[in-house]
């Protein structure tokens, strides 16, 4: 197996434990709940509701299957496909974009999920940052193909318009107690802003980023179980 | 390893050292503040309770024993 290989293996290896460790702490954080049947087939159904309306939950599973569908569709359509892309290849070619753009805002979205626990979260910065994504993902599609530094401006500025709203909504829930949750979500900020640092998006030093851009992902994520983890000990 | 530098593998480890250190000085800092915040808030409330059962008296000698 190859260097690049392994490090994607031990990311999605990460992104998979910090996704159980957060529905773990979904559920325990739910209790168990008031069963209405001697099954207990109401608080399983009850805890599943909640898991999937976790935003945490929510953003670590779609990290995790747009790393895999990335890395398929890329296999099966964009490697070996002759540039500009065209047909099927430049469609996904498209998704791909759409999925890297989607992850710093998605990661944003959560904060402001997360984070000002009072007052009530507030939804109207998810509808914002959704525009934002496909506003930012709109002239990438209609001006296809762009040269390399037009994409990697776009997704630069989705990174730091990523950064900024998460940044703004932890400034919001400063006040409050903060759980593993919280300090999860302070974490993949920081290694975001590592990305928007380090990585490909404004000017790339490194020859071999698309290898070496996992590392930081692979450690945030196994930060993010470890976080969440014993958090759960801790309060058990 | 042969498509990565070793320089680069370094810059790229020491930029997530720098993310995780960020992080916990970050949670360090919030929990910090809120103690703080929550010490002074119950410092508060001690000092309204007290004048509550004890009032101190009032100015001048002004009190009702003094009226009598």
């Amino acid at each position: 197996m190859s260097f690049g290989a392994a490090l994607w293996v031990a990311c999605v290896a990460a992104e998979v434990a910090a996704l159980a460790a957060a529905v773990r702490a979904t559920l325990r954080a739910a209790g168990p709940g008031k069963p209405v049947s001697r099954s207990g087939t109401a608080s399983v159904i009850d805890g599943g509701a909640r898991v999937f309306r976790a935003p945490l939950v929510l953003l670590l599973a779609f990290a995790l299957a747009s790393d895999l569908v990335i890395a398929g569709g890329r296999e099966l359509l964009l490697v070996g496909a002759a540039r500009p892309f065209a047909g099927l290849a430049r469609a996904w070619w498209h998704v791909e974009t759409l999925l890297v753009i989607a992850w710093p805002l998605g990661l944003a979205a959560a904060s402001w999920e997360v984070f000002p626990l009072r007052p009530r979260p507030v939804r109207w910065p998810l509808a914002m940052l959704g525009a934002w994504a496909l506003v930012l993902w709109a002239p990438l599609v209609l001006a296809h193909p762009v040269r390399r530094g037009a994409v990697a401006g776009v997704l630069l500025v989705a990174e730091l318009a990523g950064l900024g709203a998460g940044a703004v909504a932890v400034a919001r829930g400063w006040r409050y107690p903060w759980g593993p949750p919280h300090a999860a979500l302070v974490v993949l900020l920081s290694i975001e802003l590592v990305i928007a640092v380090l990585g490909p998006f404004g000017h790339d030093v490194f020859r071999s980023w698309a290898v070496l851009g996992r590392a930081p992902y692979a450690v945030g994520f196994a930060v993010v179980a470890a976080v969440l983890g014993a958090g759960g000990r801790r309060a058990a | 390893m042969g498509e990565t530098s070793a320089l680069e593998l370094l810059v790229v480890l020491f930029g997530v050292v720098a993310a995780l250190a960020v992080a916990a000085a970050t949670i360090a800092w919030q929990r910090a503040a809120r103690a703080a915040a929550l010490a002074r808030q119950e410092g508060a409330a001690r000092r309204a309770f007290v004048e509550l059962v004890d009032p101190p008296p009032a100015p001048h000698g002004d009190t009702l024993v003094s009226r009598r």
